[in-house]
Formats: structure tokens, sequence, C-alpha cells
């Protein structure tokens, strides 16, 4: 009975019920969806690179590392020797070492050069391995393979034959136009900084840089395309490695921290991930900040409503009291009138934010690269509501006192 | 012996030198109806809202079917209230937005006396409220429906006093006399005390003991 009592007087008073129900829902779909792509950002986030048990790089920092071994942001500080590289492969815990090969670009993507055991080695999210959704993976020296952000953006198609620039900016004007690469495969969208990568073979590489020295281009060309795949680089940005059991991981970790010949550094990509998200996720803890006020201004505009109503309804609750309705009923009926509202406002924002999400899945993935799932229903977002819910209550209690005071005082 | 008041004396607290009731002695007897007529402003509803308890007894005793009302706490006021008392007002008698029926619904809710739906339709069509009104916000209803479920609303719980403050001033003449008729007869039939205020005297003919609130409340004597 109380119930009905309840929501048939929020019925009574639609127009300012509406609107505060309306502020309320705004507030909360901006919570939800702030904590909601928070959440999913930090879960791409964190699975941009898995299967691989350490990177290591030249002596630095290990988010310096990571920055540009698997986002390619930065530059590296400086490059470790390809004979430290081939001495890693040797350790005995070491399955598998892939190197990576960094400072060049096409038409601003970064280009990556390594070995086509990149491919099977490398992988993403809960361990997808990387898939071609057309060609394959390059086998001789100028083959590439594109991300599927540089495809799309680019247009570019299986045999279209690439120039890539020297240096990583968007203009180049040194080009390496006398190697041009061909396109061989495609790589499926992973929403990790792979879709914005070219990947090409460390020999390739190798071979674009045959005579040039420091930085400028001496005169002589190539040799054939038999002596370029006999090249090996002297010297490559980073190693990814991948171990035979992954207990070995800290060991192997300080062995190569303490390698005499080159200092090195090697990370958990894992480690180095939750380190970078801590300096990133501030930002997004900063929005959530704003939203939870957001969702207070709304809370007390529900507060200021219901206030007001009290004034208004000073005869029914005189009424209640005469035919035997204690004041905590008067109180309860309040309350429950603003939990009402913001259970109203939970669903509708909760609906909206579903329909949208699920609407703009496919257009966020193609434009941002972002995967966001439109499955809403985490604890994360259950307690946000919960917490609305008993942040209202608390808020509907001033009301609620009024209504109970007046109960208790009335009638002259 | 449904009132015994003795020594009743109240004055509200903001003003605590403006004594508002003084009833010495006064009583009601069970089944009987008292008419009281008295000018507006002369404390009626005050004395009304301390026989109900709603206002606290401050000074003096009041008591009703064998329970001293100013040994009650306020808990068990409401519930003696719910339990034993009905009320009919001249004007908010209900709640606008809820139906004839659960507005008679929301009255039993607060009782220990148990209702279900076929009484109250039965009270309804008893107190000759069309069927289709039923379920209609009461706001839609004319004043003389109004009244009318206010009676079966007062009625509903089967109480021992019925306490009618000038239920008939908002009605016009036909009406008007459609209630007490109406009124007086659920009274008889179930057999109930009848506080009856009202300052239209003829309406005092349907009653055996008729009171000035003067002579009642000596307050009005000392001023």
């Amino acid at each position: 009975m109380i119930l009905t009592l309840a929501s048939k007087s929020l019925m009574n008073r639609k127009g300012s019920v509406l609107l505060t129900t309306v502020a309320m829902a705004v507030s909360l779909f901006v919570l939800l969806a702030v904590d909601h792509i928070r959440q999913q950002t930090k879960n791409s986030f964190a699975s941009t690179i898995s299967g691989v048990d350490l990177i290591v790089g030249s002596r630095t920092s290990s988010i310096n590392l990571l920055l540009y071994s698997v986002f390619r942001i930065g530059s590296p500080t400086a490059n470790l020797s390809w004979s430290s590289y081939e001495h890693l492969t040797t350790h005995p815990k070491v399955a598998w070492a892939i190197p990576i090969s960094l400072g060049d670009s096409h038409k601003g993507y970064r280009v990556m050069g390594t070995t086509s055991d990149f491919f099977s080695h490398f992988n993403y999210g809960k361990k997808h391995a990387l898939t071609f959704s057309s060609g394959r993976a390059f086998k001789g020296a100028f083959g590439a393979v594109l991300g599927s952000e540089v495809a799309n953006k680019l247009n570019y198609h299986v045999k279209k034959p690439i120039v890539l620039a020297h240096g990583i900016a968007a203009t180049s004007f040194t080009q390496h136009e006398q190697h041009p690469f061909n396109v061989v495969g495609i790589l499926e969208p992973t929403g990790t900084p792979v879709d914005q990568t070219i990947i090409v073979s460390l020999q390739g590489i190798e071979a674009m840089h045959q005579n040039w020295k420091t930085g400028t281009r001496l005169k002589s060309p190539l040799g054939t395309e038999h002596q370029v795949d006999m090249l090996t680089p002297e010297s490559i940005t980073a190693v990814m490695i991948g171990l035979s059991a992954r207990m070995a991981t800290f060991g192997v970790q300080r062995y190569i921290q303490e390698y005499k010949q080159e200092p090195l550094t090697a990370i958990l990509p894992g480690v180095a991930l939750s380190e970078l998200w801590q300096i990133v996720g501030s930002v997004e803890g900063v929005l959530e900040l704003i939203s939870y006020l957001v969702l207070l201004a709304s809370l007390l505009a529900l507060s200021a409503m219901l206030l007001a109503s009290i004034r208004e309804r000073h005869h029914e609750i005189q009424l209640l009291r005469v035919i035997g309705a204690p004041s905590w009923y008067i109180f309860l009926i309040v309350e429950l009138e603003a939990l009402l509202i913001a259970l109203l406002s939970s669903v509708i924002s909760f609906g909206v934010l579903w329909a949208l999400l699920t609407g703009f899945q496919s257009a966020l993935a193609a434009e941002f690269g972002m995967q966001i799932s439109g499955n809403l229903f985490s604890t994360n977002s259950l307690q946000i509501i919960l917490l609305a819910l008993i942040a209202t209550a608390i808020a509907a209690a001033i009301p609620s006192i009024m209504a109970f005071r007046s109960a208790n005082f009335i009638i002259k | 012996m449904a009132i015994l008041i003795n020594q009743l004396e109240f004055h509200y607290s903001e003003s605590p030198n403006q004594q508002v009731i003084n009833i010495p002695h006064w009583d009601l007897s069970d089944n009987e109806q008292v008419f009281i007529h008295g000018p507006s402003g002369c404390g009626k509803t005050t004395f009304l809202n301390l026989i109900s308890g709603i206002l606290p007894i401050t000074s003096g005793s009041i008591e009703m079917f064998g329970y001293s009302l100013q040994n009650m706490k306020g808990r068990q006021l409401d519930k003696h209230r719910a339990n034993h008392i009905g009320c009919v007002f001249q004007n908010f008698n209900l709640i606008p937005y809820l139906s004839p029926i659960e507005n008679i619904k929301l009255a039993s809710e607060f009782s220990t006396h148990k209702t279900n739906h076929a009484t109250i339709t039965e009270l309804l069509s008893k107190l000759q409220l069309e069927k289709k009104n039923w379920n209609k916000p009461t706001h839609q209803l004319s004043m003389g429906q109004k009244q009318r479920v206010a009676i079966a609303r007062a009625l509903i719980n089967q109480p021992k006093l019925i306490i009618a403050d000038e239920p008939t001033s908002s009605l016009d003449e036909n009406n008007r006399d459609a209630f007490i008729t109406l009124l007086m007869q659920q009274v008889s039939d179930l057999n109930c005390a009848l506080i009856f205020i009202s300052h239209d005297m003829s309406l005092s003919g349907h009653f055996s003991r008729i009171e000035s609130f003067k002579d009642i409340n000596q307050i009005m004597a000392s001023l």
C-alpha cells in the first residue's frame, strides 16, 4: 500500500518529478559511461600485449621501454647490439626471442622491423594470436604487413607498393624510395598499437639503411636480393622474449639486468603496463570525480524538489496522521518517493547507455580503435547504482525529516 | 463509558499564557450521539485533536474505552486512533490522487482490524457510491460523493467512536440531508458513539443530546 501511495503521489506531481528524474538520469548516465569506458580502456590497455614474458632494451626506465617498444611512443635512448640479442637466445630458459627495430615511418605510421616469428608469438588480449584479414606474413626482405587501421585509413591492399620514410615524422624529406616494399598481408583489428603499425622484416630495414651513415645517404646502392636476405643488423631497438617456464621470469630478468657486455633493461610487460596505467589512469580518476559531483548536484536538486512538495502536502500528511499513520510512515513515504525516482533514473540511464554503446560499438572500434563492450552488467555498474540509491536515501533524509516533523507538530 | 474527561487543560507551547482548553468534566456513554455547536475559533478542533490523541495531553486526563490517553505513547496513540476512532471532516478527507477503494484500504492499513476487498466494496455500495467511481481518483468525484467515501473510510475499521467535524459545511442542502441520514444510519448499525460538531442547528434534530461547546469548555466563560 505504501508503494501505491508513493508512486501515485509521484504521478500526481508529474512535471517536477519528470524533470528531476531526467536530471538524475543524465548524471547517472555520465557516471556510468565514464566508469564503463574507464574500465574498458583499462582492460584494453592491459591487454595490449600478452604471451611475452620479458621485453629487453638498452638501459632505460621500464615505462620508457614499454612506451617505445609496445606503444611506439617516443624514441629509444639507445639501441642494443645484435650480439647481445644473439647471446640472449642462447640462454637455456629462453624459448624464443623476437628482435624488433623501430625508427622509420610511412605517412605518420610507425614501421617496425622484426622477424616473421613475431606473428606466431606476439599475443594480445587473452592470448589472442594475430590473424590476417588478407594476405600472409612476409617471407622475403621487402614484404610489409599492415595493421588494420593503416590499411583502412590509407586504403591500401595487398600488393600495393609502399615507400618508407626515414625518421618518424608524418612528413619526411628523406624517403627510402630506392627500396620500395610490397604489402603482403593485412592484419585483423586488435584494438592495440599493432593496428597502427607497418611490420616489415629486419633485413628490409637493414637494406634500406645500407650505405647510410649518420642519417644521410651515401651513393652506392644495394646488392642482389640474395645478399639482402643475408643481412643482419648491427643493432636493434628491443627484444621480446618468451620463456620456457614462467617460473624463470625473475631469474632471467636479473640475468639480463646484470649482463656485463652491455647495460640492458628487462621488464615484465604486465608490471610495466600497470605502472603506466597509474599515470594515465589518474586523468580518468579526475573525470570520475567530476561525474560524482554531477550526481551530487542532481541529488541536491531531488532533495529540494521533495522539500518544496512537503509544504504543498501539508493536508495529506495531516490526513494520514488522523487515520492512524505513525510519523515514521510519513518519513518512509518521502524516502520511498526519492528512491523510486532514483530507481527510474537508473533504469533510464542504464538503458540509454546500453543502447548507445551497442549502436556505436563498431563506429568506436573503427574510428578510435576502442574495443568497448556493450555489456554494462558488471559488478562495478551495479555498485554505482547501489551507491546512487544509498546516496539518494541520505539526500532524501532532509525532506523526509521535514515531513516527519510536520507530521509530529500538526493541526491547529 | 466511551469518553471520560477530567480537569483537562491545554495551551499551545508557543503561547503558554493563552489557555485554549479547560474542561473540568465531560463524558460520553458508549453508543451515545452528541451534537456540539459553537462559533469557530473556540477550541473545538483542539478538543477533537486531544480526544483523538493527535495532540499530547499536558494536564488532566482523558479515558477512552478504558484506555488513559495521557499515559499512552505516540505509537500507541496512533494505533489506538486507527483502531477505535473514525473521522470525517469538512474538507480534505481523502488523498486526492487515490481512488475511493485505495483511500479506504489505506485507512485499514494502520488498524489491527483486518479488512478484505469485499468488505470495502460492500461498504461503498451500501453508501450508494456507483461502481464506476470506485477506481477513479477521488479528486474527480463530486463533493457529495467524496463525503460518502469519507464516511466509508471512517467506518472501515469498525470504530467505537466517530468524530465528525463540520462534515456538511461544504455540501448543498440535498446532499447535507442525505449525508446526515446516511451517517446516522451507519452509526446506529455499528452501534458506536458519535461526536458531531457543527454550527448548523438545523441538523440538531437528529440528536437527543445537544450541547454548546461554551458549556463544555470553561475557558470561554472566564474570558
